[in-house]
């Protein structure tokens, strides 16, 4: 089926995401472009219900609701991973402030 | 005493033993930078009681920070041409290191490296041993740098792997992350044996074989991510 192909196909896309440089300007507008995309697509799937119906069955699902959960379980991978990537973000400035806070200290405790 | 060695002791929660083995590192070596890795006991005071040179994480930061921090400190003073990691907690001998420093002169080798399985001393426990073995088995297969201890603490390296090395990795992955860097920025190495001390006291805040798995994971996601 479609569906599989295309499913396995958005994973290997989010899986190389992550071993990536998440910051490049061209990703941080393509999130914000996604993020459009999502809610465009939202709006349209929730004033034309069919449509969502047409489109499954031309990818091989049997619902539009079933199709509607295939992409929100793997839209919900990519925002944890976008989470845990972002943690490691911040936590690795803590670091450098802390590290710099550190070492100011001490420099300053030898010349007393 | 020697005044172009940096002896870099990490230290977390050691202040009952920590200020008997700065005195005796500080009894061949003049320049010793302990960082206290935001300790909830009184290391920093004791430490601050001998002639080492403290630095103190205002916040608890993870093993391979302390060490990265001790090395920027070390790497402030420009007479200093080898760099020691040694652990405070008295596992580790100075006639070990004083051998590495002689190894890593005589053979002009970027990073010298403490191997535990090289010297014959097997006073490890089996657990230990078995997991520690696996271990350094993934570690030869998955950074391509073949080694018979891939985590030992003992290390001795120049000043170009000094400024180069930047550890980033959190807690105890920074022992396979040091390995892997060995092979991207292509430094010379080579082991030497030496002996650890398997105290009572070092042995209760050994690594949990579980954190093995934290490592793990830390070391895949690690993949081509902006340093």
């Amino acid at each position: 089926m479609i569906i599989q192909i295309v499913l396995i196909f958005l994973m290997a896309v989010i899986v190389a995401y992550t071993l990536k440089n998440r910051n490049t300007v061209r990703l941080r507008a393509g999130r914000k472009i996604l993020l459009l995309s999502f809610a465009l697509v939202g709006i349209v799937s929730i004033a034309h219900p069919q449509l969502l119906n047409d489109l499954a069955r031309m990818v091989g699902v049997g619902r539009g609701a079933d199709l509607l959960l295939y992409l929100l379980i793997l839209a919900f991978i990519f925002y944890a991973l976008n989470v845990y990537l972002k943690f490691k973000e911040y936590d690795a400035r803590l670091v450098k402030l802390s590290r710099e806070i550190a070492l100011t200290e001490a420099k300053a405790r030898k010349q007393k | 005493m020697r005044s172009d060695v940096a002896i870099i002791i990490p230290a977390y929660n050691e202040a009952s033993i920590i200020k008997k083995v700065l005195q005796e590192v500080l009894a061949h070596y003049s320049y010793v930078v302990c960082v206290d890795d935001g300790s909830s006991d009184l290391t920093s005071a004791e430490i601050a009681k001998t002639k080492a040179y403290l630095v103190r994480h205002p916040i608890n930061l993870g093993q391979g920070a302390a060490l990265q921090t001790g090395i920027e400190a070390a790497l402030a003073n420009p007479d200093i041409v080898y760099f020691v990691t040694f652990d405070a907690d008295g596992q580790h001998r100075l006639a070990d290191a004083a051998k590495m420093l002689d190894t890593i002169k005589n053979g002009s080798y970027d990073i010298v490296l403490g191997s535990r399985f090289l010297s014959g001393q097997t006073k490890l426990p089996k657990i230990k041993k078995a997991v520690l073995k696996m271990a350094i088995q993934f570690s030869n297969l998955s950074s391509g740098v073949k080694l018979t201890d891939a985590h030992n603490g003992l290390r001795v390296f120049n000043r170009k792997v000094a400024e180069t090395l930047q550890i980033t990795m959190p807690d105890m992955a920074h022992a396979s992350e040091i390995v892997n860097k060995i092979r991207q920025r292509g430094y010379s190495y080579t082991e030497v044996p030496v002996t650890i001390d398997y105290t009572k006291y070092s042995m209760q805040k050994g690594q949990s074989v579980f954190n093995a798995i934290n490592i793990l994971f830390d070391l895949l996601l690690a993949g081509g991510r902006k340093r």
